[in-house]
């Protein structure tokens, strides 16, 4: 008797319909096309085992979503369990009496060449995409959504199921991993 | 983070990250001052930090919407046919 329209599941239409939203929504969190490409389709595949669970309440993408959002998270707890491999060094005394102060050989020095750090310019560009592009996955993903795609703290949290000290951590490390990159690149050469 | 005004190093590198995305707290910038006054590493840290953020935000853009080419939906479509007569069998 309930006049409000059931929604229904038509997989036959997915790709149409839907693939480049998710897509979109993926690459904007990983970054990487191959990825994305890859959890849309695992979406899919899920979806379509998921079919009997479909209650009509949401619309069939809002439900697709809520499963690459769930991949998503999968995927970064994944790369995040992968430790040691691509830790970044640290740049500062971990105890004894200098502990929280600059290690000697991490501490910032002058840069020779930033007067013209904020000018559109090609070959700074392409060092930056460097830079960026060889921070271990996981801080590459927050550092892109906190600095790029300007999220919210508290939204980046709940869409990777991390905590917001957590955040810190890595948005910290991966900007110091750029400097030192940035510094080795463009600003001493 | 404790509630002590002088901070150390590593402190002052974090608070001032935050502080480039507006998200320090007043005490906490005032920690960072007070930092940075007495420190010139963490100081050239700060000035060079905001040099990174400035350049983060001319030259890391946003990507206007992202499509699948043509073979990749292709692609997508035909594995997914596969997967649903498996599963209707």
């Amino acid at each position: 008797m309930s006049e409000q329209p059931k929604h229904t599941l038509n997989p036959n239409k997915w790709i149409n319909l839907h693939s480049d939203y998710m897509y979109n929504y993926a690459i904007t969190r990983v970054n990487k096309h191959e990825l994305a490409k890859d959890l849309v389709q695992e979406t899919f595949f899920s979806g379509l085992k998921a079919m009997k669970n479909f209650k009509g309440q949401a619309s069939e993408r809002t439900w697709l979503i809520s499963i690459l959002k769930r991949k998503i998270i999968d995927h970064y707890r994944k790369i995040n369990s992968k430790k040691g491999k691509a830790e970044v060094r640290m740049s500062f005394y971990e105890d004894g009496e200098n502990k929280g102060k600059w290690l000697e050989e991490r501490a910032p020095s002058s840069w020779s060449s930033e007067a013209d750090a904020t000018i559109e310019n090609t070959e700074l560009k392409n060092a930056i995409d460097l830079c960026v592009d060889k921070l271990p996955e996981k801080y590459r993903m927050v550092f892109l959504l906190k600095t790029v795609q300007n999220y919210e703290t508290e939204e980046i949290c709940n869409e990777l199921d991390i905590t917001s000290s957590n955040l810190w951590v890595i948005i910290h490390r991966a900007r110091l991993q750029l400097r030192a990159c940035l510094e080795g690149n463009w600003f001493n050469n | 983070m404790s509630k002590k005004i002088l901070i150390k190093c590593d402190e002052a590198t974090t608070i001032c990250d935050k502080n480039q995305y507006c998200e320090a707290s007043t005490f906490d910038k005032l920690r960072l001052s007070i930092h940075n006054f007495l420190c010139h590493r963490c100081r050239l840290y700060s000035e060079q930090n905001a040099t990174m953020t400035k350049l983060f935000k001319t030259h890391l853009k946003k990507n206007s919407e992202q499509h699948l080419c043509k073979s990749d939906k292709d692609d997508l479509q035909k594995s997914l046919e596969k997967e649903l007569n498996n599963i209707e069998k």
